[in-house]
């Protein structure tokens, strides 16, 4: 009897995907950190995901007590249909906030949730936005070649080069009731990605986008 | 150098590089269709890869890439490249639809040719006991055979709405 075994470091044991002590399958395809070559790898973790058809799964590279990628039937790393440029030099991505659900239709309807968030807005690392002199809650417009949005800025701790805008913003509680209007700029995050989509999974990527990012004047004109 | 391996390697760069070239053209053809777009342009960089581990193969084994086949060595002709056969003159004419499904059905055709012909050589890398070979096969052919898997997907996918609306 096995006296002890440590399920984090060998969650499988003895049992591979071909039964007790039958040998893993072969695997080819890897993924490491920047810098970190295969044989520099300390430990490689069978992980618990879940086995596909074909019997694998993935392997966790650890190096001095850290994740330093992945090996297995991985997806290859496919780049960014859309990379940073002079006119676009930011990465937007978009995400959730914490007080609303999908497209707001009911947490936007919850005076209380409403409240606190109610209204888009964009982050910015504090080193990306004192270069231009920008400070919090200072307005600004987000463009990129599909178009743009207006929100107010919010200093925080995303990367430099990064911009981060919630998705939750659409136009159903606005003055213009479907979009963009004389009263109502623009501010739907997800308008500005890129049409992109998995080819197997068909879910939409509306995580990357290279992005401008302006001042506007308090009248919504640009400064 | 064993003259099938000359044979088969020369079948693969001519097969991957041309694939390459029709996955771009289909790519900047079909940018409306943001899928056909995005995805042959992803495929034929994978192409443009096997292309590049085919030629360092070739220059390892002294197999001569460039050039017309010679004068006479009519085997080489008989794995010649598929998909040049669609006339270009004749797309500005077609349905934008029907030009699409032209295009995915020639990108399948000579997927599924190179796909061939990566069997070809895995199975003659085996039997010529050449690992370095059959690690090349090994490597290309999944690759391959996804670019088939893709074709044949979005002929599923578009065949009924570009035919029923004719």
């Amino acid at each position: 009897m096995e006296l002890s075994l440590d399920r984090i470091d060998r969650p499988w044991g003895e049992r591979t995907p071909y039964g007790r002590a039958e040998p893993w399958p072969t695997r080819v395809d890897s993924c490491l950190a920047d810098g970190v070559e295969p044989e520099a790898v300390a430990r490689w973790v069978q992980s618990a995901s879940l086995l596909d058809s074909r019997g694998d799964a993935m392997d966790i590279a650890v190096l001095d007590g850290r994740i330093v990628g992945v090996r297995g039937r991985a997806a290859e790393y496919l780049a960014p249909h859309e990379e940073p440029d002079e006119e676009y030099p930011f990465q937007l991505t978009t995400g959730r906030t914490l007080y609303h659900f999908h497209t707001r239709t009911k947490t936007g309807r919850t005076p209380q949730l409403n409240a606190a968030a109610p209204e888009v807005w964009v982050e910015v690392s504090a080193e990306d936005a004192h270069r231009p002199g920008l400070g919090e809650g200072d307005p600004v417009e987000v463009s990129t070649p599909r178009g743009s949005l207006q929100a107010r800025l919010r200093l925080s701790d995303v990367r430099p080069g990064a911009l981060f805008v919630p998705f939750r913003y659409g136009y159903w509680d606005t003055p213009a009731g479907s979009g963009p209007g004389e009263k109502t700029p623009p501010r739907a995050a997800n308008e500005t990605t890129i049409t992109d989509w998995d080819p197997a999974s068909k879910q939409p990527l509306f995580k990357t986008a290279a992005a401008a990012l302006t001042a506007l004047d308090h009248g919504g004109g640009t400064r | 150098m064993n003259d099938g391996i000359a044979l088969a390697v020369r079948a693969l760069h001519r097969g991957e590089r041309n694939l390459a070239g029709e996955l771009a053209r289909a790519a900047d053809r079909h940018r409306a269709e943001h899928e056909i777009h995005h995805v042959a342009t992803d495929l034929a960089v994978r192409s443009r890869e096997h292309v590049r581990r085919i030629a360092a193969t070739a220059a390892d084994r002294e197999v001569d890439l460039t050039g017309p086949p010679e004068a006479g060595d009519a085997s080489d002709a008989v794995f010649a490249p598929h998909g040049t056969r669609s006339s270009a003159e004749t797309a500005d004419a077609l349905d934008p639809g029907l030009l699409l499904l032209r295009d995915l059905r020639e990108l399948h055709l000579s997927a599924t040719a190179n796909s061939l012909h990566w069997e070809m050589l895995a199975q003659l890398a085996q039997a010529a006991r050449d690992p370095a070979l059959l690690s090349l096969a090994s490597a290309c052919h999944p690759r391959t055979l996804r670019q088939t898997r893709w074709t044949n997907t979005m002929i599923k996918t578009m065949s009924p709405q570009v035919l029923t609306s004719l």
